[in-house]
């Protein structure tokens, strides 16, 4: 039984797939401090709590608009890597699939040439 | 909806006092104990747990794109795109979430604690009471351009020690021998500055910031001339717990020593030790210039990721061989 290329580069299938598990292992972490539910609530400071005077209501102003973003960039960017994970997933199936056809052919190949099923290197 | 790694986060003036703004001792004390320094240091705690997680993600995403890059033929390949897109982004929300987590801890953490325990007592003179919330907003002002002007970039964007921004929670050695803020002084020609609290802040951000940012006012009002870099005239008598040394570095909640009595009581939290970078190999080669990121890394994915894997087969086949390897799958064929 001849074998594609398994392992030989990062562009096959099995680095797709292992580099998938691992992002989904990543977000797969129980939800608690750092995870984006977690940053999105204990950021989310009240203005009073910087104070009433001018200097601190701007201070305020600028990290209610700091907290606003990064919770959002913070819950993309987990958002992104889930569907980078999904699709890499889907990109490994694909060329799984593309390997395996490779893999008949050279085998229809080598009953052409010899009879034999031939390996490949 | 603007994109939150794009949107804007420190925009409009530097937070800035009003000269002779605050003269009513009671006042600022009320003022300063309706503030809530326990919230602004929970959220910094937050950010904080935010960076950990975000460097560990930065981490898995560098080993990712570097094992990914080792293939030749990936090059190019639109998944190694939108990974080292997410090794981006994890790195612009780090470097956010560090310096917007310590200007928090240094805020909530420190400097407001230590003015609110030792904010002016009923009967302290108005001038004293003023000085006292000049130093207070200079702080502010030093944190508030601590904070990134907007998430991306925020990697790219210098520390905000070489934006001139000095964080309270920084080096509080009390001479400035240990650290590198004499050097920096020295280099800015600032030296001065060394014995008021706004050192390192550029005087044209500081606003109606005032006397107190030292050498670099030049239009002094009256009481600033007779106060000379806040050293006191003989008749000048603060109330009991305002100024425990007129030494203006006893004000400034950064500075340490044994020469500050009420300081030495007020909360002394250690600034967060910034995580060190793992010492990774170099990065692998940057997309080229005016490549443009896909709008969905799923998309991107998903709509190239079969091509290398499909490439077309030979154009025209001339051989047996060449058309075993042409010819449609045995299974389809027969579909």
């Amino acid at each position: 039984m001849t074998e594609p290329n398994h392992g030989g580069t990062a562009h096959d299938h099995e680095f797709a797939r292992g580099a998938a598990a691992l992002l989904r292992r990543e977000l797969a972490r129980p939800s608690g401090p750092g995870s984006p539910p977690d940053v999105t609530v204990r950021t989310n400071t009240p203005a009073a709590a910087f104070g009433g005077w001018d200097a601190a209501r701007t201070l305020a102003e600028t990290a209610g608009r700091g907290h606003a973003e990064f919770s959002a960039a913070y819950r993309l960017l987990f958002t992104e890597v889930l569907a980078a994970a999904e699709a890499l997933e889907r990109t490994a199936d694909t060329v799984q699939e593309a390997e395996d056809d490779t893999v008949d052919r050279v085998r229809h190949v080598g009953e052409l040439l010899g009879g034999a099923p031939q390996e490949t290197p | 909806m603007t994109d939150p790694r794009h949107a804007p986060i420190r925009t409009g003036n530097p937070p800035a006092g009003t000269p002779g703004g605050h003269d009513d001792a009671d006042r600022v004390r009320d003022l300063l104990k309706a503030t809530d320094p326990a919230e602004i240091a929970t959220a910094a705690a937050s950010y904080e747990d935010a960076a950990r997680r975000l460097a560990e993600l930065r981490d898995l995403l560098f080993h990712l794109v570097r094992r990914h890059a080792e293939d030749e033929a990936a090059a190019s390949s639109p998944s190694l795109a939108a990974l080292r897109r997410l090794f981006t982004d994890a790195e612009h929300l780090l470097a956010a979430a560090r310096t917007m987590g310590e200007a928090l801890r240094a805020y909530g953490g420190e400097i407001l604690p230590w003015y609110v325990e030792n904010a002016p007592d009923h009967g302290t003179p108005a001038d004293d009471v003023d000085q006292f919330m000049r130093r207070l907003d200079a702080r502010i002002a030093e944190l508030w351009h601590a904070f990134p002007e907007r998430i991306d970039g925020a990697a790219d964007a210098p520390p905000p020690r070489d934006r001139g921004v000095r964080l309270a929670s920084a080096d509080p050695s009390p001479d400035g021998k240990k650290d590198d803020k004499a050097a920096d002084h020295a280099a800015s020609g600032q030296a001065n500055q060394n014995v008021v609290p706004m050192v390192g802040i550029p005087m044209g951000a500081m606003g109606g910031g005032g006397r107190g940012g030292g050498g670099g006012s030049r239009s002094r009002s009256r009481k600033a001339s007779r106060r000379k870099m806040d050293v006191p005239s003989p008749a000048v008598r603060p109330a009991p717990g305002l100024i425990p040394d007129r030494d203006p570095r006893v004000l400034t909640p950064g500075s340490d020593g044994a020469a500050r009595p009420a300081a030495a009581t007020a909360p002394r939290l250690i600034s967060p030790s910034k995580p060190s970078l793992p010492s990774l190999p170099s990065m692998p080669p940057a997309p080229e210039p005016g490549w443009v990121p896909p709008v969905s890394v799923a998309e991107s994915l998903t709509a190239k990721a079969s091509e290398p894997a499909r490439q077309a087969p030979p154009p025209a086949p001339q051989s047996a061989i060449a058309e075993a390897l042409s010819a449609p799958r045995k299974d389809k064929a027969e579909d």
